[in-house]
């Protein structure tokens, strides 16, 4: 005790700057870091309050002067930001629950049932991953014109689910792999069905991977553009990389509006990567046993 | 508990085999689609009884707003005020993708009625060899001052097949109050460019503002230098359809003009990273002195993102001369038109619609007076008086021609040979490769496209 309470008097003092050293440089790089990853979006508002002819200019950031807040009303009435919006939310959301609620299935059928071909199925949707995008524009423009699908929702939904299915089975699949069996076997012998398994201890548990491929597929499907141009035309069905295109003109384009268009689509997708960091996180946090 | 999931999970799959193979009904009053319904109007509701016809415009201007978009926008609806049968729905992609689309378009042979047509054998040809595009009779547009031979890039032997918009020329722009305060003369020749260039750079100022990372202006460039160097723009076209190579001696000493020049410092430092609003933004923001681009950037004079200085100071000349060569000798073409798909289901309303966009009274003094671009008709009737100095200038240079180069080498081949030039300037700049390489590899890609043309 004697010894102990001399060694703090002694230790303590020394100790306490040593520490306080090395957190502020702790958190000096973690600022750091910080500004770096930010830094894009300041940029993007930045720009987006500029005229055109202000651009590319040597400064990286540009104080605006005046602040061209007509940028943004270019962007909701020329741009069309809101309807296009509305689509965007629904084209993705629709994908990204369809996607997820897919891949979960397939893989539980792939990973806890025993059937034959079993591996070779899951080898056939992996190879989808492998599938560029440009490959399939024309075939699915035929298909799609075929049946009449051109210019509607499903046109962009199916295939925007289609590519996003394999790399989110594969994530599953690997994270499925990691849940012990004896959970299930034990809710088998409770009487609980397949459907009840998946319900109640699947998908609680697979939650973190349903959160991380979620995010992965809202932000490609919010941000397609190819596949958009190729099956819509008609203004009803647009999303919101059209309203970018909006300001383009034959040379050159009104760059200050298609930031403010930038800035309004980056903003869902921050929110959306915010609640599901989460998410991630409290799944990786939380023990399987509820 | 499974039961439950069961029918929910089938009800889904029901749900989207049906969405899947009805389509979707709502589609049908969708702008934008591509069904032409034709309802007769049985009932005495009008006393023109005329069919409903839907065409449909596909254009490379998605701004609507501003400069040809807004033109072209303006017309149509102009048209439809005036045949209140007629509903024109327009797509618009900007270049990249609207050849991509276009080429989706084709192979399903379901272009739209009307759509924008490059005259330059590297777009138009595939259309042209498929015979996708629907062949127009001249003498419907034979009365509406079209400049001579501007048809030519939309026909095949004698048939036109597109009807062109704008007469482009590639213009050196400069800023006056630069070179005034600077005590620097106008160059004349393109040794005076290379002093000038030096002269500038002494003072701190980029010479000549160019978007190299595009491609498409260096070999536009080139063509310059070679007809100062040969003394014609025969030169190109003999060397990719005729009888002459690139190999020959005088391309290999226009490419090594070309790079003396380039290391003579002509460009601002970093040209070749500079896209179309770079260089331009660098011109207009005052930080270079000259400016290498086409003639429909007439309204720089007019365009408010730039500051006053500068936009009462802007002017164009002929690109420098040598001693082979005149003022008149202009690289000039024309480039975009319109063109009728043959799979239209209206031709004739589409013709008469072309019609319509092309009377003088509608295109060409609308496009001009807004200082949009150039026709590629006459336009002296529209002359208002009221041009800015920067047109004014425009209209001594389109009136100095006295022989013109005709489409680009670059757009004058293939697609492939587009691609091979382009990337071999940006090779030669960076001393990738010698002048003499330059000229090899070139003959090399325009003798890929003899043997593909024969």
């Amino acid at each position: 005790m004697v010894e102990e309470t001399h060694q703090n008097q002694i230790n303590i003092p020394k100790k306490r700057p040593l520490r306080s050293v090395g957190k502020v440089i702790l958190y000096a790089i973690m600022a750091l870091i910080g500004i770096v990853q930010i830094f894009p979006l300041i940029w993007l508002f930045d720009y987006s309050l500029l005229k055109s002819g202000d651009f590319f200019g040597n400064a990286i950031l540009q104080i605006p002067n005046p602040p061209q807040w007509e940028n943004y009303i270019s962007a909701f009435t020329q741009g069309k930001v809101l309807p296009y919006f509305i689509n965007s939310a629904l084209v993705t959301f629709v994908s990204v629950v369809l996607t997820a609620v897919v891949s979960v299935l397939l893989a539980y059928a792939i990973t806890r049932m025993k059937w034959r071909l079993s591996a070779l199925v899951a080898n056939i949707i992996l190879i989808g991953m492998m599938i560029p995008i440009h490959a399939t524009l024309l075939p699915n423009f035929i298909i799609f014109h075929k049946i009449d699908l051109l210019n509607s929702y499903w046109a962009l939904i199916l295939p925007y689910t289609a590519f996003n299915i394999p790399i989110s089975m594969f994530i599953i699949t690997g994270f499925m792999q990691t849940i012990p069996r004896s959970i299930e076997e034990a809710a088998v012998i409770d009487g609980s069905s397949i459907f009840g398994i998946l319900r109640h201890i699947i998908f609680p548990l697979t939650k973190p991977a349903i959160a991380t491929i979620s995010v992965v597929n809202f932000i490609n499907c919010w941000n397609e553009f190819i596949m958009a141009y190729t099956f819509i035309t008609a203004d009803k069905y647009k999303t919101l990389p059209f309203s970018i295109i909006q300001f383009t003109g034959q040379y050159s384009s009104n760059y200050g509006a298609q930031f403010a268009v930038m800035s309004l689509i980056a903003i869902p997708s921050i929110i959306i990567y915010l609640i599901f960091t989460d998410e991630i996180n409290k799944g990786l946090m939380a023990g399987s046993i509820k | 508990m499974m039961k439950k999931w069961l029918v929910m999970f089938g009800v889904l799959i029901l749900t989207l085999a049906l969405v899947a193979c009805s389509g979707d009904d709502s589609k049908d009053e969708a702008e934008g689609t591509k069904k032409s319904e034709e309802t007769k109007t049985g009932e005495d509701t009008e006393k023109g009884t005329a069919e409903k016809v839907t065409l449909s415009f596909f254009t490379a201007q998605p701004d609507r707003t501003t400069g040809m978009g807004a033109i072209e926008q303006q017309i149509i609806d102009a048209y439809m005020d005036a045949n209140p049968n007629v509903t024109i729905e327009v797509e618009a992609l900007q270049d990249e993708p609207y050849k991509d689309k276009i080429k989706i378009y084709s192979s399903v042979n379901d272009l739209p009625d009307i759509l924008h047509t490059w005259g330059q054998p590297s777009f138009i040809d595939p259309l042209l060899n498929n015979g996708l595009l629907h062949e127009l009779n001249p003498e419907d547009f034979a009365d509406l001052g079209f400049i001579e031979g501007s048809m030519s890039g939309f026909s095949k032997g004698d048939s036109v097949y597109g009807i062109p918009k704008n007469t482009d020329f590639l213009v050196l722009y400069y800023n006056k109050r630069l070179f005034e305060e600077n005590g620097v003369e106008l160059p004349k020749t393109q040794e005076d460019l290379v002093d000038v260039s030096k002269k500038l750079r002494e003072k701190g100022i980029s010479p000549i503002a160019i978007n190299g990372m595009d491609g498409w202006t260096l070999p536009m460039w080139f063509e310059y230098v070679l007809q100062r160097e040969a003394g014609s723009f025969d030169v190109m076209d003999d060397a990719l359809h005729g009888n002459a190579s690139f190999a020959d001696d005088v391309v290999v000493a226009a490419a090594t003009t070309m790079k003396e020049m380039v290391d003579a410092g002509i460009f601002a430092d970093g040209y070749l990273t500079a896209d179309y609003g770079t260089a331009a933004n660098l011109f207009g923001q005052e930080g270079a002195a000259m400016y290498l681009m086409g003639s429909w950037e007439m309204s720089l004079s007019q365009n408010e993102d730039y500051p006053e200085s500068f936009r009462q100071n802007v002017g164009v000349m002929n690109y420098p001369i040598s001693d082979k060569s005149e003022v008149g000798d202009v690289l000039i073409y024309h480039g975009g038109g319109y063109s009728i798909a043959e799979n239209s289901e209206h031709k004739e309303v589409a013709v008469d619609f072309l019609k319509f966009f092309f009377q003088p009274e509608n295109w060409v003094k609308l496009v001009w007076q807004s200082g949009a671009a150039t026709p590629a008709q006459s336009f002296d009737k529209y002359l208002t008086g009221e041009e800015s100095s920067l047109q004014k200038e425009i209209i001594d240079i389109f009136n100095s021609v006295t022989s013109s180069s005709g489409t680009p080498v670059l757009d004058d081949a293939t697609a492939e040979f587009k691609e091979t030039i382009m990337n071999l300037h940006q090779e030669l700049f960076t001393g990738g490769i010698t002048p003499q390489e330059f000229s090899v590899k070139l003959a090399e890609a325009a003798d890929k496209v003899k043997q593909a043309g024969e």
